[in-house]
């Protein structure tokens, strides 16, 4: 694991520092909900070194994240992914939470952000914020989006990627505060106009 | 995409590994999946079919043997090899649908110049950095050398450059849905990212005069 923690350092050298990948290492994921685009979505948050809380859901056909299968009071990021081990100390900033759901749910108290898969007005979707005094513009967001339904078509898959980049930008302090979108025919994003 | 099509992904790396999911998941029957590398550390933050336990393994190995669990319905077929020159036609003509996930701009090429000329179908999809792109190329239709007509000095590579593990996961996803071929996408479709803007766009291609695979 060595190898893959100065890797990771290196790959974020060159975009956003050090410092980038200190962040992903103390950030917390609280995963809510089930499916295969949440389960997708949280395998390469967990893979990119944070650690993962469940509310326990059955597998479903995405990438499973490493941390599942393991028994009861096992969950977390996988045993190796500190720090530690010979490197070079960074400075790890205090730990932050973030929230990656799934609709339909309810958002937790305490958390510094969040992305919340679903679907809105008719397209899959999602919405993100940071801090805590967006959390009401989730609230609304949670009212008028719906769970998404059924089997992932082929571009909704995207939604997993999307949902995932959104929520490593907002640990890294490189997304706007609030906002969401939505995904097109082929599965690109169509970013919302503002809150 | 039909219920039943082969198809042949080249590279089981992080564009591949998730486009493999998403075209089994979409009821493609059989997945050849061709890689001549071995599982290491830094693979495994965007490389999802590949775990701790499985460093040092062929990918292919590795990849097909979450797959089979997965998708008992799906053949999976791994191919320990290099698609190169010498091999790569005849992989391509046993396969309706080719998906290129490799890092190689000198694979792409000889990738773009195959479908182009040979009658078959090829996504081509590649990220470095913030940035990834997807192409799909059909027979006389655009290619890359279309986008490209001046010679390009290889560029960057995803392991040197660095990439942000959902970004390469993204433009694998895409590159199944174009296999999928949905409504309103033609031949020569170009769909680019951009991460760090969070912008994305669609170009179409027009094949050029200069090309030498229309010539």
């Amino acid at each position: 694991m060595e190898e893959q923690v100065r890797y990771l350092r290196q790959r974020l050298l060159q975009g956003i520092g050090e410092e980038g990948q200190a962040l992903f290492f103390a950030t917390e994921v609280l995963c809510g909900g089930q499916g295969p685009l949440l389960q997708t979505a949280a395998a390469y948050l967990e893979a990119g070194g944070m650690g993962l809380a469940w509310h326990r859901a059955p597998p479903a056909a995405g990438f499973r994240p490493m941390s599942w299968g393991r028994g009861e009071g096992e969950e977390g990021p996988p045993p190796g992914l500190g720090l530690e081990g010979g490197l070079p100390p960074l400075a790890v900033p205090s730990k932050q939470r973030g929230f990656l759901g799934c609709l339909p749910c309810a958002c937790p108290e305490g958390m510094d952000f969040w992305v919340l898969l679903g679907c809105f007005r008719g397209k899959p979707g999602f919405v993100f914020a940071r801090g805590r005094d967006k959390k009401p513009f989730l609230d609304k967001a949670l009212e008028r989006g719906a769970a998404l339904e059924g089997e992932p078509l082929p571009a909704h898959w995207a939604l997993a990627a999307w949902a995932a980049l959104a929520f490593e930008k907002l640990a890294l302090g490189l997304m706007p505060a609030l906002g969401g979108g939505s995904l097109g025919p082929w599965g690109e994003v169509e970013l919302w106009e503002g809150p | 995409m039909k219920k039943g099509m082969r198809a042949l992904v080249v590279g089981a790396g992080g564009i591949g590994c998730p486009a493999i999911l998403s075209l089994a998941h979409g009821g493609v029957s059989k997945i050849c999946i061709a890689d001549d590398d071995y599982v290491e550390a830094s693979n495994l933050p965007r490389q999802l079919w590949h775990w701790p336990e499985d460093l040092g393994r062929p990918k292919v190995d590795s990849a097909c043997e979450k797959l089979s669990k997965r998708f008992p319905g799906v053949s999976f077929e791994p191919l320990f090899l290099r698609v190169d020159g010498g091999n790569a036609a005849a992989l391509f003509a046993e396969h309706p649908v080719v998906v290129d996930a490799t890092d190689a701009l000198e694979s792409k090429l000889l990738f773009s110049d195959i479908a182009a000329r040979g009658g078959r179908v090829l996504i081509s999809a590649g990220a470095a950095g913030w940035r990834g792109q997807v192409m799909r190329i059909e027979p006389g239709g655009s290619c890359l050398r279309c986008l490209f007509p001046e010679p390009v000095q290889e560029g960057v590579l995803p392991r040197q450059a660095g990439i942000l593990g959902p970004l390469a996961g993204l433009l694998g996803f895409r590159a199944a849905a174009m296999v999928h071929k949905p409504l309103g996408l033609g031949r020569g479709t170009l769909h680019w990212i951009d991460a760090l803007s969070w912008r994305t766009g669609v170009m179409h291609i027009e094949k050029s005069p200069q090309c030498p695979c229309h010539g």
